[in-house]
């Protein structure tokens, strides 16, 4: 997909306002209190535009898969709105998330922990057909597992064998196949390439894409590889301790990134061209992801940051938008902008 | 160039595990070597043998159901495979250091840091306690854990992962070893923490001259830290060259397939599609004749399918196993 066609149908599929999701810790065995909370999505805002790949990125423990999976409906969000498609998403109203979850569905990262080993594949896939009631009878039902493998590069051969007799590609290909078979319009992709192998990579992000252009599907595509980020999405969102960074369209934010740390996330890649890498300067973060359950004060950055001043400490950031589709966490990004309070 | 006696060079190691499915071919016939003060890259993909080309040598897969069928692996002109378990202790750590890549794994979570950390340096360095702490603190100093007296105290789970990384280099670094091989070591960190250690790795090169091979299949790894790379598939070496020929004028069909196939951070996007490799490594159960990637390659030729390509040079300090030269797609 090219960025152009990305961005001709404006308006958007997904709209995600002020959610948080945190989860308790509790403490005591029988009068069970929550001591304190992880604060995994701590107020996020977005929206996912019909037709386009919105990337999210950040460290492992940033809360970038309890974004995803919040938005799905499958932890209930502790405050916040989610509506997919114009409908809200609510754990709690059963009539409205069976309809949310023939529209949306999800790719997980770890190919061999997703798939059933006692169902045959015919099972896997057929499953949310079976569940939505969409197919006639039985007959029908194995004719669209069919159809679904074939899309997604498999032979109709593998109907009856078990997720062990597959490779850990094929195995994310059985995945697709299950979350593209209740004809969903928006699919959250969790780490869908981290567990494969690079030359198995790039087979399955051309898959994801060709999926795209077939069936203009929405994406929602979660990952660590920077590279990979770069190359499938149109819009990238950056996500430390629960928090949006920034957000901006992918070439602008490769290429003018404003938030220090997605400068310093960016000059962490490696490059693989040994030329190319010797004249780079790299700015490397001191320490560690600070804990969720207790996030710094102000800014929740600025203990790692390079650039941070006195009261970066003591005031939040408040979520701007620079320029058009450049948004920012940051107080020190020009034009400077400090919240009183 | 004059060339030097290498530290560390293996010669004609075939591997193999006896499984309740039949052989697996794990490495079949491999010869490399490691100059001293010199970092050495293997890259591959999951499978393809290249942590076993260098756990072999150590000792350190289990017979059964591993085998060594034949093969030399000479440091310092000793060879390691003939040698006792005991000796090859001696060894280990002191004269080649490990490092894994989930320090988790490697690292024992009902013991503390310090009682882990100085164990080796007493066993190794024979000095008490009170100067084996010493020594765990200047270097876990070195390798940028601050607070390091207090930080001893800890168990391994009140470590974060970048940290029990370079906790486990600190150890290593602490018996001075003249060979540090690392085992995927930056492969379950991010990328920032994985920065830290690569800067670290660099570090220590040019304070120590010690030598290192680090296994990896990331290339954007390779091309930062590596100044000889091996190229592994199927349990063969498929291309040998320095760093920049590498990358650079690439010679093995497999080789530039993988390079093509990485979307590059530092690039706006310009083809449609990514250059996927098709199709998936060979099983390592049955080995057929011929070369391992002719299923995947697109210069395949019929002697491909026929005949295994030798690892031929194709130019100084550059060897590489096809029967085609990449660079005109004629047979050479």
């Amino acid at each position: 997909m090219t960025e152009t066609q990305g961005a001709s149908d404006n308006s958007p599929l997904v709209v995600v306002d002020n959610l948080f999701m945190h989860f308790p810790i509790n403490k005591g065995i029988f009068m069970k209190r929550a001591v304190s909370h992880v604060r995994a999505v701590d107020g996020v805002s977005f929206q996912i535009r019909q037709g386009e790949t919105l990337g999210v990125v950040g460290e492992s423990g940033s809360g970038k898969t309890t974004l995803g999976r919040t938005i799905l409906g499958l932890y209930k969000a502790t405050s916040g709105q989610i509506e997919i498609g114009g409908i809200k998403v609510d754990p709690a109203s059963r009539h409205q998330m069976k309809e949310i979850r023939r529209g949306s569905q999800m790719i997980f990262q770890d190919p061999f922990s997703s798939l059933n080993p006692r169902w045959m594949v015919s099972s896997i896939v057929g499953e949310p057909i079976r569940v939505h009631k969409l197919s006639k009878d039985r007959k029908d039902r194995e004719k669209k597992v069919s159809e679904l493998l074939e899309l997604v590069g498999l032979s109709s051969f593998y109907l009856n064998r078990f997720p062990n007799e597959f490779s850990g590609g094929q195995r994310q290909r059985i995945g697709i196949a299950r979350a593209l078979a209740s004809n969903p319009k928006f699919v959250v992709c969790d780490e869908p390439i981290a567990a494969l192998d690079v030359s198995i990579q790039a087979q399955i992000v051309n898959l994801l894409e060709d999926l795209q252009d077939e069936f203009g599907i929405t994406y929602l595509f979660i990952a660590h590889d920077l590279s990979m980020v770069r190359h499938i999405c149109d819009r990238v969102a950056v996500m430390y301790l629960g928090l949006l960074m920034e957000l901006a369209g992918k070439d602008e934010l490769y290429e003018n990134p404003q938030h220090p740390y997605t400068k310093s996330l960016l000059s962490a890649v490696p490059i693989p061209d040994p030329i190319a890498t010797r004249d780079r300067k790299r700015i490397v973060l001191i320490g560690d992801i600070p804990s969720p359950i207790n996030p710094p004060s102000g800014c929740r950055f600025h203990t790692r940051c390079p650039i941070a001043k006195e009261h970066c400490a003591l005031v939040e950031p408040a979520w701007r938008e620079i320029k058009p589709d450049h948004w920012v966490y940051c107080h020190e990004v020009e034009p400077k902008y400090i919240p009183k309070g | 160039m004059i060339k030097q006696t290498p530290l560390l060079e293996i010669k004609n190691l075939t591997v193999q595990f006896h499984t309740a499915d039949g052989i697996v071919h794990a490495i079949n016939d491999i010869s490399y070597y490691v100059n001293k003060g010199e970092t050495v890259a293997i890259v591959g993909e999951s499978g393809c043998g290249k942590s076993v080309s260098v756990m072999s040598i150590l000792g350190l897969i289990p017979q059964p159901p591993g085998e060594i069928l034949h093969g030399e692996a000479l440091y310092k002109g000793q060879n390691l495979l003939s040698m006792s378990e005991d000796e090859l202790l001696a060894f280990r750590g002191q004269e080649i250091g490990l490092i894994f890549q989930d320090p988790m794994t490697s690292l024992n979570p009902t013991l503390t840091m310090e009682k882990q950390l100085t164990e080796a340096i007493i066993k190794h360095k024979e000095v008490n306690k009170r100067a084996a702490r010493q020594i765990a603190i200047e270097y876990l100093g070195k390798v940028g854990i601050t607070d390091a007296e207090q930080r001893l105290k800890n168990y391994p789970h009140q470590f974060s992962g970048g940290m029990r990384q370079r906790a486990m280099i600190a150890m290593m670094l602490a018996l001075n070893p003249m060979l540090l091989i690392a085992d995927e070591p930056t492969t379950a960190l991010d990328v920032t923490i994985q920065a830290q250690i690569i800067d670290l790795a660099k570090k220590i090169k040019e304070e120590t001259q010690m030598s290192m091979i680090w296994i990896t299949h990331d290339l954007g790894v390779v091309a930062e830290l590596a100044e000889r790379v091996i190229v592994m598939y199927a349990g063969e070496i498929m291309e040998e060259a320095d760093v920049i020929s590498l990358f650079h004028s690439t010679r093995h069909p497999y080789t530039m397939a993988l390079l093509q196939s990485l979307p590059r951070v530092d690039f706006r996007r310009d083809t449609e599609r990514l250059q996927s490799i098709p199709g998936s490594p060979p099983s390592c159960y049955n080995v057929q004749p011929g070369c391992p990637f002719a299923n995947r390659c697109s210069f395949v030729i019929d002697k491909c399918w026929e005949k295994k390509p030798p690892l031929l040079a194709v130019a100084q300090e550059h060897r590489a196993a096809c029967w085609i030269d990449v660079t005109t797609g004629e047979p050479r």
